[in-house]
C-alpha cells in the first residue's frame, strides 16, 4: 500500500471532499479505489478471509469517521495504510491463538519441512504484538523509520517494541524445540 | 566475535541475511550459533512467505458504505440516544423543583415578610 508519494489525484480529492460532506456514494467509490490494497495488506497478517474482511471493513469505517484528520499534503493511501496497520495490530492483540498471525508453511520452499514446522511452532510462542513488529521488520523488510511512518507510532516506540520483539525472538530461537 | 555478538548481529534487520567473514568464522566453529542461525533463517523465510491474498468481492464497497451513518441518520441516532436522557433529566428537575418548593405552611414559617414590614415601618433601629 505504500510506495506512491504523490498527493491525491483530482478524482480522489473530489471523493474525499464529498465523503467529508457525508456522501456515502462517494465513500463507496473511494473504497473501490483502495479496497484491493487494504485486503492485500491485511492478508499479510491474517490467513482467514473473515479476519481480512473484518479488518478491511473496520479500516474503512474508521477512515470514514476520522477523515477530517487526513491532511491532503500526503498520499491518501499512506494515511489509509496507517489506519489499516493499526486495525491489524489491534485485532492481533485481542486475537485468540488460532486467529493470530498465521504462517503459511506451504509457501516457504527452501527450508526443509521439519525445520519449518519446528520454527513455526517456536514463533507461535511470541505474543501477537511481538510478531506484528517482527513481521514488519523481517517480513516486510521495513526499517524503524518506515515502520514509524506507516503505523503513526513514534520512532522511539518502534525502537522499544522492535528491541523487545527481537530479544524475545532470540530467546525462543535459542531455547529451540526443547522449550 | 563471541556468541552474544554473533546472535545480535544475525538478528539485525539491516544485515538482511547477508554474512560477513567474521560472522562466518564464528558460525563455522560454533555449533550452537550455527543452529541458531539456521532457525533464524527459517523464521525469516516464514515471515517473508506470501500468504494467499484475499480479495474483496464485488459488493464489499457497497456493503461498507451502506453501513456508515449519514448526517440525517447520525442526527436521528443522536436524538434517539439523547431523548431518554433528556426526558429523565426533565422528570428529575421537575421532581426536584416540586419537592423543594415549600408548601403554604412552609412559606409562612420562612417568610421574611413580617420582618421586612417591621424593618420598613420601624427602621432597623440605627
Ligand atoms: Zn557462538
Amino acid at each position: 500500500m505504500t510506495g506512491e508519494t504523490s498527493s491525491p489525484s483530482a478524482e480522489e480529492s473530489r471523493l474525499i471532499t464529498a465523503c467529508r460532506q457525508g456522501d456515502p456514494d462517494a465513500f463507496a467509490d473511494l473504497i473501490r479505489l483502495h479496497e484491493r490494497r487494504v485486503f492485500r495488506l491485511a492478508s499479510r497478517f491474517f490467513s482467514q478471509r473473515a479476519d481480512v474482511e473484518e479488518v478491511a471493513q473496520e479500516t474503512f469505517l474508521i477512515a470514514w469517521t476520522k477523515l477530517h484528520t487526513y491532511r491532503a499534503d500526503a498520499p491518501f493511501e499512506h494515511w489509509l495504510t496507517r489506519v489499516c496497520l493499526n486495525c491489524c495490530y489491534a485485532r492481533l492483540r485481542k486475537a485468540r491463538p488460532t486467529e493470530e498471525l498465521t504462517i503459511d508453511l506451504a509457501e516457504s520452499a527452501s527450508a526443509d519441512p521439519d525445520a519449518r514446522i519446528e520454527v513455526a511452532r517456536l514463533l507461535r510462542k511470541l505474543s501477537p504484538s511481538d510478531r506484528f513488529v517482527l513481521q514488519l521488520l523481517y517480513g516486510e523488510g521495513w526499517s524503524v523509520v518506515e515502520i514509524a511512518e506507516r503505523t503513526g507510532w513514534s520512532r522511539s516506540k518502534v525502537k522499544v517494541r522492535a528491541h523487545r520483539a527481537r530479544r524475545k525472538l532470540r530467546r525462543v530461537l535459542e531455547e529451540g524445540p526443547r522449550s | 566475535m563471541n556468541c552474544d555478538e554473533t546472535r545480535s548481529l544475525l538478528l539485525d534487520p539491516r544485515l538482511d541475511g547477508a554474512t560477513t567473514p567474521v560472522l562466518d568464522n564464528h558460525l563455522s566453529g560454533c555449533g550452537s550459533c550455527s543452529a541458531f542461525a539456521r532457525r533464524f533463517g527459517v523464521a525469516r523465510e516464514l515471515m517473508r512467505a506470501r500468504q494467499a491474498e484475499h480479495r474483496p468481492d464485488a459488493y464489499f464497497a457497497q456493503r461498507v458504505s451502506a453501513a456508515v451513518p449519514g448526517d440525517t441518520e447520525l442526527l436521528g441516532w443522536a436524538a434517539a440516544r439523547l431523548l431518554p436522557a433528556t426526558l429523565a433529566l426533565l422528570i428529575a428537575l421537575t421532581a426536584w423543583a416540586w419537592l423543594s418548593t415549600p408548601g403554604p405552611s412552609g412559606l409562612v414559617e420562612i417568610s421574611p415578610t413580617d420582618d421586612l414590614l417591621t424593618w420598613a415601618i420601624e427602621g432597623d433601629g440605627s
